[in-house]
């Protein structure tokens, strides 16, 4: 692992000089997880590739005003999260967030799943913590500076997400069940 | 699959990425040079397109003044708040800690509860009423919970209420601490507070706000609410707050789970609090400054937050991207759940009227070069918290969408400056 991130670190170091094959190895590298966060936001893989094109883009472009690498993955999750949120004001899905319309699931391959049904079930602030924290191990801090939310927002969203899965599955439908203390 | 751990699981799945965009996405690397400069091509383009379109706003805007000391509050009610006895001093507890923390000396603090209060503040009102009294008892008790306000100050954007909270359950204790500072180690404890506020205008929901403070033992809590209005607020006023359910987490959740939620203790917790916007130690100085679409509106600043209002270019949903079938299939069966919640319907016109700005970002620096923590953002306005930064001169420097990533990463304020495509420096 130690090797790998040395190893990673170097391949910025070179992608910042526009290297383009150390640039292309770095991006591949983290394809699948730009995917996986685009995919909960946009619900589509269109809209998703457009994203991870986008954020291809604007990461070459921008890669020299990285200060650490070490934060190389939080930077690239805030650009690509920008790049989800113009992609659906331009394609017209744009609705108020607090109002997010919940779509059924998609019939591909990769929305069949039933988890992924029950993801797509969360409005997409809370989709998007989700997916960040369990699937891509980012922390309740990095969460927050990526999303420039504070971690107690990003921990309500988490709990609320929660509460939601856990209501569908009780009573089967969304909501938020308040527990009694 | 019935458990939420179940879900969790099947979301670390490995997956793969479909040929079709795996494809596309590698396309591009392959061609980042090209794609690149293609594009760098076409956003000069469009720049020059908005200059030429933006030049009556330019204009009216050089011609006025630069920086000029324009409003200063002074709405104080020392009166009102001489004659009130002490009831605690929860600003002065929890506000070094806070992330609008500051010196709150300028609080009304409200008068203490009598022992043979009514534990709601809604049968001491029934009791005010029949008496023709007015014992301004600013608490109120529901499932096991009680709140019971204790100071309150407005700078006029903002209504900054203290408050503890009792509970007879308890569990206050393991509430986890959080940072409120960019840099250091200052940590607040925080209780959600959800429901409705007002203070003389509409109502409006309770979101992202937080009681910020501390677990003084394991059944109480003292913390410090910020709640920002969407108007300017002046003269004297009431706090309507009408708390519905308090949330709170745990530190002792289990390791690596990190969101086991501890508590959410629903309830009515209804409180009217009157209070007088005290601009005493405030200012609101315009700026006018513009370039590109972009603006640095105007700058206010009091002793817990400096709000920077700003201008970016935006766009519209046209009728024919966006028709009435769109909208319907959109909102339809969303806008029934809305007018059965009693809610206002989205409509159509809403949606064409919508305003969809271009990304920015802006940062604060004092005269020492410090930066303010920047804290929420929208497309009108900025929020940062002062946090004890001594202020004498702000420079202020705002980037577009092709910098703002750079601009929240700078180093120092020379890094700022050079990737910013607006600034202003404003002397207080």
């Amino acid at each position: 692992m130690e090797h790998e991130m040395e190893n990673e670190q170097e391949l910025i170091q070179r992608a910042k000089l526009h290297d383009v094959a150390a640039f292309s190895e770095l991006m591949q590298r983290h394809g699948k997880s730009l995917y996986k966060v685009a995919k909960a936001i946009l619900k589509n893989d269109e809209d998703a590739a457009d994203a991870m094109q986008e954020t291809a883009l604007s990461c070459w472009e921008k890669l020299g005003t990285l200060q650490n690498e070490r934060y190389f993955k939080t930077w690239l999750m805030r650009i690509l999260i920008n790049h989800c949120n113009t992609i659906r004001r331009k394609a017209s899905r744009f609705v108020f967030d607090a109002l997010l319309p919940e779509e059924g699931a998609e019939e591909d391959a990769y929305a069949n799943a039933e988890w992924m049904e029950l993801l797509q079930r969360l409005n997409e602030k809370q989709r998007t913590v989700i997916v960040l924290y369990y699937v891509e191990g980012f922390r309740i801090r990095e969460i927050a500076e990526i999303l420039r939310i504070s971690e107690s927002a990003v921990k309500e969203r988490m709990s609320s997400a929660r509460k939601k899965m856990e209501r569908f599955y009780t009573q089967g439908k969304g909501g938020l069940i308040c527990e009694k203390i | 699959m019935k458990k939420y751990e179940d879900f969790i699981g099947g979301l670390r799945k490995d997956v793969q990425v479909p040929c079709d965009v795996w494809e596309k996405y590698t396309d591009t690397l392959a061609q980042i040079e090209r794609v690149s400069a293609q594009r760098k091509e076409v956003q000069i383009m469009k720049r020059n397109q908005k200059n030429k379109s933006n030049t009556a706003v330019k204009a009216a805007a050089a011609a006025g003044v630069l920086v000029a000391a324009a409003t200063v509050f002074s709405f104080a009610n020392p009166v009102a708040a001489a004659k009130l006895p002490l009831i605690g001093h929860i600003f002065e507890q929890v506000a070094g800690d806070a992330t609008y923390s500051g010196d709150y000396k300028n609080v009304t603090v409200l008068p203490d509860v009598p022992e043979n209060a009514p534990a709601d503040a809604n049968q001491q009102r029934q009791a005010d009423a029949a008496k023709g009294t007015d014992s301004g008892v600013y608490r109120a008790a529901s499932n096991g919970v009680t709140v019971t306000a204790s100071e309150i100050y407005s700078d006029g954007y903002s209504v900054y209420l203290t408050a503890e909270i009792k509970s007879e359950a308890g569990g206050f204790s393991h509430i986890p601490a959080y940072y409120t500072r960019q840099f250091g180690e200052t940590t607040s404890q925080s209780i959600h507070a959800m429901g409705t506020w007002s203070a003389g205008n509409a109502a409006n929901a309770l979101s992202n706000s937080v009681f910020e403070g501390k677990a003084v033992d394991d059944h109480t809590f003292i913390g410090m609410l910020k709640l920002d209005a969407e108007t300017l607020l002046t003269g004297d006023g009431t706090l309507k707050l009408a708390l519905s359910e308090l949330r709170y987490d745990s530190d002792a959740a289990p390791e690596g789970e990190e969101i086991t939620p501890r508590g959410c203790i629903a309830g009515t917790w209804t409180l009217d609090i009157p209070f007088s916007v005290d601009g005493s130690h405030c200012r609101e100085i315009a700026v006018g400054k513009s370039k590109d679409g972009y603006g640095i509106d105007k700058v206010f600043v009091s002793p817990y937050q400096v709000i920077v209002f700003c201008d970016a270019p935006y766009t519209t949903l046209s009728p024919e991207t966006y028709t009435r079938e769109d909208f319907e299939a959109q909102w339809g069966n969303k806008n029934d759940e809305i007018a059965a919640d009693g809610d206002t319907p989205v409509t159509y016109e809403d949606m064409l009227a919508k305003k969809f700005y271009d990304y920015f970002e802006t940062a604060v620096y004092n005269q020492d070069g410090q930066a303010l923590s920047m804290q929420y953002g929208d497309e009108e306005k900025c929020v940062f918290a002062v946090q004890d930064l001594p202020l004498e001169t702000l420079h202020i420097y705002l980037a577009d969408e092709t910098q703002e990533l750079g601009l929240i990463k700078a180093a120092n304020e020379q890094e700022a400056k050079a990737l910013s495509m607006l600034d202003a420096e404003i002397n207080l």
